[in-house]
């Protein structure tokens, strides 16, 4: 790759900008030292040892373990094994990253002193250093943990769903072994797996578009109605409305589950059966109520956010607009189709698609509900058990690992998709450029 | 030029994957193991090995275990020396627990499981057989032994043995109904729905209404010495249906609520609202301080012509395979079930240690279902391939829901099958 | 119809709506507000008005010798509090470098990282446990706050960016002139003008924690490090102890608290959220 150009400065100027790569392969930092910048390429291979120094048991130690996944059961514990060496990978990502760097920087600082360019003072140096670095300095410390919180277990369970772990795969007794697609196979074509998936998939995709898409229209009603002119106490209502947001939502889920209790429960008994007789619905037990209420208790979850949302919208929409409209002899419902529903929509689209990708994920109300049921036949999954819920029981009841890992991977990819294609089509994404 | 520097790299990468796989890091511990292969057992050791500071024991989440275990925490430390550090854990969640935190260290000595989850825990080698002297071993009844033993290994020390029998309040019925359909009889009279009132009510769970299946001839996995064997699936035979018909039959009358917990039957024992209730001995206590002299108990009714079977299932400790002083904690466990420790559990928290020399001294005619129950129980089986068993709740669900039991306990008994076979094959 | 009739009718009507919906909103709080007074601790049995009401929950929280109550209240709020904190200060950091420097994955950062959010990793507790262990933040209240300040970043930056691009540049080029360092801008100018949206940055990263049970239930083992919501969950999660109106008792204690916080500031939030999620 050394270019011509490179080679014919070479005659004429004292620095090869290819041995300065060369050398910054060998040993970061001898580049720097070759292009006389001796500060910083000190201070480059005192970093190169030391990181060296420090890890290097613990990277022989996760690489190797990552590889074999141990090999002496009762000794080697290959979920650990596992995480060590997914943790190593990373800390050589870093390690990698330093090292580019060092090498385009030993041969961008050759080529620069032989334009003629005056290596700046130290001091000099290090402001620039800053002025350039400052955005990296500033996000620095956000993107680390984020590669810790998120990167690392999104690698962790990715790594999961190519691997055996299950009961009688599982340390101390046994080893984790390397299984390939295995358990996308058995996804696809073992009877109970492959029924159970379909019918939860169809179930959460359902849940998905109806739950939210209730929630952003009771919200959007409520905002336009409190919006309207004649109508006084605006603020005493907005509190009112927002009210179920301030409740914490784990507390008010438990609270329905109990009000919806069949025999017990609020509901059935100072309601229904007293207004309209009978035994009272079976919410809890028959999956069709089941997924009816959750439905309706998530829209009493979640309007009030897409409710504060559009609220603030909507005021910011000039009465012009309007009055322009009435001049033209707009009815209401062409106003509010024209005017109030584009404006509203359009400048809420990111937030609005987070809603559904948050709502495809809501584990928290299937699970505090009615623990996904209630049960149903020949499936592995309860009868309103979302993709979500389902993972969380074979990871945490039935202890099927690979598997949890294997659906959580492919929930990812779907959810992923429907959200990179509709960020793609929102305005405020085509500001940021591509993706 | 591209090509040639992409399979360099190749190579390069493939070498090194090789010479890492290859070259196994130093590990602790990884030469003892290799010489004596899988035996890692204590015993190798010669001799005491050394008394360790202290012990982790986990106990169960509640006022209860905390109260007795700290007396006998302190009688140890007392007689040896060594310390006790003691932490509640829900027993759900203790196996869970373990296999996350054993291998960092923060894990425990001991641990306390009820043996149907013994399966899982020797699946997945989170306790170590505890030694016991055939003299030891003879102060235990035969059941509580059997419950924890795995291909040979005792894994446990038995604390207490539990089954269920039904309670009755004399002040609603003189005597416990003997067979099952004069309590259907008795719950007719009794019960009015509409007042919350029961004459006779069972949490609609597999657990309790095995006794149903079982006295007609139903069973979880055929058993020859001991061994189980999980093909033989006997849950949806002839017997098991017929039992599940009988329990219908108190769904179809109005005479049991569709969604009851044991929460609520709880509570509504307690109110002085049921006749007749099934329960286990972790409710004696509390019954009794809220009927007082009104509470009595009694065997299962009889079905069948018998008294109606019912699980029983064993508590115990055990030794985790984490534990640095694997030797220490057995030697605790073995002092915690001891006769005069035993005796300790049983005034404390009302449970039957399962060693005969306490049973035998027992007089108390509230016990006197209790102990009449034992006999008539079957041991819970213990290994792993019990988990899927227990969506038998399931069927039960849609029985209660109004489901045809020959339609809804085949189907079910068909997927515990699917699971068991799909987890084998792995 | 004469439409000075129809417009009351339908002011009318539109009352109705609200006034139907406050039911529908109260009702449930209302609900377990009464089952907190009801003595005993199961469900079936307790009434929204109880005859005989007391305070006995409210009081076993606070003086039973068994009730940790306390000591999870301090606990979240030390969580809640360091988690508000830290991620505003991170958070503004971020969307600062992305509102106004060009650098290596402005482009794309952060919509990957939002996108990357939307995998399901429950099963990946188990790396986090391990990893926490590794570098000795188990059980620990820091190792727990680290993990919600890293998870908030993408989704909060995003909306502070867009907040933060609202504020003209002239601003902070007016400054550079008068020789403020990057830095400075920062504080001096951009921190005053976002207090809005940071105000909901605050408040989403304070709520978040206080309600979360799952990963407190992995990353906390020791029952005196228990964050409110997990020890709340453990009071009905118990299979024998199953304890509804204790726990209504104690969620109202800090649900009311949270509820007053919130309204207080909902003026910010419209305001931030519309700003910040919108652009305008």
């Amino acid at each position: 790759m050394p270019s011509n150009e490179a080679s014919i400065e070479m005659k004429e100027k004292k620095l090869n900008p290819t041995i300065a790569m060369v050398l910054s392969i060998l040993l970061a930092g001898l580049g720097q030292i070759y292009n006389k910048r001796y500060i910083k390429g000190i201070s480059f291979i005192v970093l190169e040892i030391a990181f060296i120094v420090a890890t290097f048991d613990f990277l022989w130690l996760g690489l190797w373990g990552i590889i074999t996944l141990g090999t002496i059961p009762g000794v080697d514990h290959s979920i650990f094994l596992l995480v060590y060496g997914i943790v190593a990978l990373i800390l050589l990502a870093f390690a990698v990253t330093f090292y580019v760097f060092n090498v385009l920087d030993a041969r961008k600082q050759a080529i620069k002193l032989n334009n003629g360019w005056e290596p700046p003072t130290f001091s000099q140096a290090v402001k620039n250093g800053y002025d350039k670095a400052f955005p990296y300095i500033m996000t620095a410390p956000g993107l680390i943990l984020l590669i810790f919180t998120v990167v690392f277990p999104l690698l962790f369970a990715i790594a999961l769903a190519f691997t055996n772990y299950d009961l009688y795969n599982s340390p101390p007794r046994n080893l984790v072994e390397w299984v390939g697609l295995s358990n996308f196979l058995d996804l696809g074509t073992v009877d109970i797996w492959k029924n159970t998936f379909a019918s939860v998939f169809t179930w959460t995709i359902v849940w998905t578009i109806v739950a939210t898409s209730f929630q952003i229209v009771v919200g959007l009603i409520l905002a336009v109605l409190v919006n309207d002119k004649r109508i006084k106490f605006k603020k005493t209502i907005r509190t009112i409305l927002i009210l179920p947001w301030a409740v914490p939502g784990f507390v008010s889920i438990l609270i329905f589950a109990a009000m919806f209790n069949d025999e017990f429960g609020a509901i059935n008994q100072d309601i229904i059966i007293p207004l309209i007789g009978g035994e009272g619905l079976p919410w809890l037990t028959d999956p069709f109520y089941t997924k009816i209420v959750l439905i309706l208790i998530q829209t009493w979850l979640g309007y009030p956010f897409v409710f504060a949302l559009f609220s603030g919208v909507l005021q910011s929409i000039s009465s012009e607009w309007y009055e322009a409209a009435e001049v033209d002899g707009a009815t209401r419902w062409q106003k509010f189709r024209h005017i109030t529903l584009p404006h509203v929509l359009f400048a809420t689209a990111p937030l609005l698609i987070i809603q559904y990708t948050t709502n495809f994920n809501n584990f928290n109300i299937i699970y505090l509900f009615n623990e996904g049921g209630p049960a149903v036949q020949g499936q592995n999954a309860g009868g309103t058990d979302i993709l979500i819920s389902w993972v969380y029981k074979l990871t945490f009841e039935t202890n099927d690992y690979s598997m949890a890992a294997a659906i959580s991977l492919i929930i990812g990819l779907i959810v992923s998709i429907f959200a990179i294609f509709q960020f793609r089509r929102t305005s405020s994404f085509k500001e940021e450029g591509n993706m | 030029m591209f090509k040639n520097k992409t399979l360099w790299g190749l190579l390069l990468i493939v070498s090194f994957v090789l010479l890492l796989a290859a070259c196994a890091p130093e590990r602790e511990g990884a030469e003892e193991a290799n010489g004596t292969d899988e035996s890692k057992n204590n015993s190798e050791e010669s001799g005491e090995s050394d008394k360790p500071e202290k012990l982790v024991v986990w106990i169960n989440d509640e006022d209860i275990a905390e109260d007795v275990s700290k007396q006998m925490f302190e009688k140890y430390t007392e007689e040896t020396g060594i310390e006790i550090e003691y932490k509640r854990v829900a027993i759900p969640d203790q196996v869970q627990e373990l296999a996350l935190a054993g291998p960092t260290g923060d894990g425990p000595d001991l641990f306390f499981q009820p043996q149907d989850s013994l399966g899982d825990i020797v699946a997945q080698g989170l306790a170590v057989p505890i030694e016991y002297t055939d003299e030891e071993k003879g102060q235990f009844t035969d059941v509580a032994m059997d419950a924890f033993t795995y291909d040979g290994d005792i894994y446990g020390a038995p604390v207490a043995i539990e089954t269920y029998f039904t309670f009755y309040n004399k002040s609603l019925i003189d005597e416990a109904p003997e067979t099952i359909e004069d309590v259907f009889n008795m719950s007719k009279e009794l019960t009015d729905a509409s007042k919350d009132q029961y004459g006779f009510l069972i949490s609609p769970e597999f657990y309790y209404l095995y006794s149903f299946m079982n006295a007609y001839g139903g069973y979880v996995f055929g058993e020859e010495n001991g061994v189980y064997d999980p093909t033989d699936i006997g849950l949806d035979n002839e017997g098991s249906i017929e039992g599940l018909n009988k329990y219908k039959e108190f769904i179809d009358a109005g005479l049991l609520p569709k969604t009851l917990t044991v929460d609520i039957l709880d509570g509504l024992f307690k109110e002085g609202k049921v006749g007749m209730v099934v329960s286990g001995p972790w409710n004696m206590p509390i019954y009794k301080e809220a009927l007082g002299e009104d509470v009595a108990t009694a065997p299962l009714p009889k079905m069948n012509g018998e008294v109606a079977p019912s699980f029983v299932g064993v508590k115990s400790w055990l030794v985790s395979y984490f534990s640095d002083n694997q030797e220490w904690a057995a030697d605790l466990a073995k002092f915690m079930t001891n006769d005069e420790n035993s005796q300790v559990y049983f005034d404390v928290t009302g449970e039957l240690p399962p060693r005969p020399e306490i049973l035998d001294a027992v007089n108390d005619p509230m016990y006197a279902g209790y102990t009449e129950q034992v006999p008539h129980g079957t041991l819970m089986p213990n290994i792993p391939e019990m988990s899927p068993v227990w969506d038998m709740d399931t069927a039960i669900e849609l029985i209660n829901n109004g489901a045809k039991v020959e339609e809804a306990v085949p189907e079910t008994v068909q997927s515990i099958k699917d699971k068991i076979a799909a987890s084998a094959s792995q | 119809m004469n439409p000075k009739v129809k417009s009351k009718l339908e002011v009318a009507g539109i009352y109705t709506i609200f006034g139907l919906m406050a039911v529908i909103i109260i009702y449930p709080l209302v609900w377990a507000f009464g089952m907190s007074l009801n003595p005993g601790n199961s469900l079936y049995s307790a009434s929204i008005i109880p005859e005989n009401w007391s305070l006995e929950h409210y009081k076993w929280l606070f003086t039973d010798p068994n009730s940790d109550y306390l000591l999870w209240y301090k606990n979240s709020m030390i969580v809640s509090g360091c988690a508000a904190l830290f991620s505003v200060i991170m958070t503004s950091f971020v969307a600062f470098s992305f509102s106004r420097y060009q650098f290596v994955g402005k482009k794309s950062g952060l919509y990957t990282f939002l996108i990357l959010q939307m995998f399901p990793v429950m099963m990946a507790m188990v790396a986090l446990y391990i990893f926490l262990h590794l570098i000795g933040l188990l059980d620990t209240l820091t190792g727990l706050i680290l993990i919600y300040i890293g998870g908030q970043i993408p989704f909060n930056a995003w909306l502070v960016k867009g907040y933060l691009d609202t504020i003209p540049r002239e601003l902070d080029e007016a400054a550079r002139i008068d020789g403020a360092g990057h830095f400075t801008v920062f504080v001096r100018i951009i921190l005053p003008l976002a207090k809005p949206i940071l105000a909901v940055v605050a408040l989403f990263n304070f709520m978040t924690p206080l309600f979360d049970f799952i990963l407190p239930s992995i990353i906390l083992n020791s029952p005196e490090k228990y964050t409110i919501a997990l020890g709340l969950f453990n009071f009905i999660n118990d299979q024998f102890s199953n304890n509804f109106t204790r726990f209504s008792a104690g969620a109202i204690l800090i649900a009311v608290p949270v509820a007053i916080v919130y309204l207080f500031l909902q003026r910010f939030l419209i305001s931030g959220l519309t700003a910040g999620g919108t652009k305008g």
